[in-house]
């Protein structure tokens, strides 16, 4: 019986070629924020009580040294464990809160860590250093303009996630108010780079996001 | 019925009011003395043997007022400045800024400039909590604050 031309198999079915993995979540080995966590070099302690978790500081924050935790403190935010993914995140909030003049000369020194956690390309981790991205430029002034010769280390992987947004038709969303949705985040953070970048901002985030449009000058 | 000892009575309560009234504008503290300050007037004529003087004791009008525990405690329903303020105190850990002056033996609250929210506490086993600039206070923890009052 003579198989249609369907039933066939394709004899000349090219190979198709490897997925590059953009989007792929690529894991980052252990962070130096873990292993310094576990040796005790922190001056954090965790506290457990009916009203959630808090963070109680052993030393003041005005005291600490930015230079050496600042960097340690971002550099755990690749971390999606817990009590690390904890006291990453809210170790940087606190320390972004309080610091003051002190954030300004430790910004270079925060870009890899920074990279390294969006290299991850995890959602999780995404969501959490963009919010710390959006509170890092209003943390201190000129923090935003100390950014902006970063932003080629920085903005590629806001390049690749900047549409990853969810058609749920007439769905409701509910990590547009958690504040989990990738797409909306990097839009946001754009927005804060380009209003506390100065002038120069627009025009470099334009250079390495070409679909983003200015919140200002519109 | 002799009129000495009821004149006696009588005097003696006179100068129990005029010490309650010393005290009262010494310190300022008119609730604490007023239960047995208008007991004095409700006295009425007894025998004699029978005549027992009204509760107000005179180790009680010495004291010194109790401000430091508070009289009542209500549970907020809505979301304020003072349930902010009592909820900043209590997670930690003291019942609100009367305590924690009392325990940490200081004057000083650090307080963020621009709404006077609490920046700073410290714990009593030394540790530091540090306070956002906004609202911190969730709405599903307003009513498990307690708001105090003296």
């Amino acid at each position: 019986m003579m198989k249609t031309k369907q039933q066939q198999p394709c004899i000349n079915k090219k190979p198709e070629p490897p997925l590059a993995g953009a989007f792929k979540e690529r894991n980052t080995g252990g962070t130096s924020f873990k292993k310094f966590y576990e040796r005790g070099d922190f001056p954090i302690a965790l506290e457990h009580d009916t009203k959630g978790n808090k963070i109680a500081w052993k030393v003041e924050i005005e005291k600490l040294d930015y230079h050496h935790y600042l960097p340690l403190f971002f550099d755990g935010l690749c971390e999606t464990c817990h009590p690390y993914e904890f006291f990453a995140r809210q170790g940087v909030h606190d320390m972004l809160e309080h610091g003051g003049s002190k954030i300004l000369p430790v910004i270079p020194q925060l870009i890899i860590p920074i990279k390294n956690a969006l290299n991850t390309r995890c959602h999780k981790v995404l969501c959490t250093t963009l919010k710390v991205l959006q509170h890092l430029v209003v943390s201190a002034e000129m923090v935003g303009e100390a950014l902006v010769p970063y932003y080629r280390q920085i903005l590629p992987v806001f390049n690749i996630f900047k549409n990853k947004n969810l058609n749920s038709g007439d769905g409701i969303d509910y990590s547009q108010q958690k504040r989990e949705n990738v797409g909306d985040l990097i839009q946001e953070t754009l927005e804060a780079f380009e209003r506390y970048g100065g002038e120069d901002a627009f025009i470099n985030i334009k250079y390495m996001v070409p679909t983003y449009e200015s919140c200002m000058l519109n | 019925m002799s009129s000495s000892p009821t004149l006696s009575c009588h005097l003696y309560y006179v100068f129990l009011q005029s010490a309650t009234i010393f005290y009262i504008l010494f310190h300022g503290t008119l609730a604490v003395y007023f239960i047995p300050f208008a007991s004095a007037f409700f006295v009425t004529k007894q025998r004699k043997s029978n005549r027992v003087l009204p509760f107000f004791d005179m180790a009680a009008a010495v004291r010194m007022p109790s401000a430091n525990q508070p009289k009542s405690m209500t549970r907020p329903t809505r979301w304020s400045d003072v349930v902010e303020e009592a909820y900043r105190f209590q997670i930690a850990g003291y019942r609100d800024e009367i305590e924690y002056r009392e325990v940490q033996k200081t004057d000083h609250v650090d307080r963020w400039p621009h709404n006077g929210y609490v920046k700073k506490l410290v714990r009593r086993d030394g540790c530091f909590y540090y306070y956002n600039r906004t609202r911190e206070c969730p709405d599903k923890q307003i009513n498990k604050t307690k708001l105090y009052e003296y």
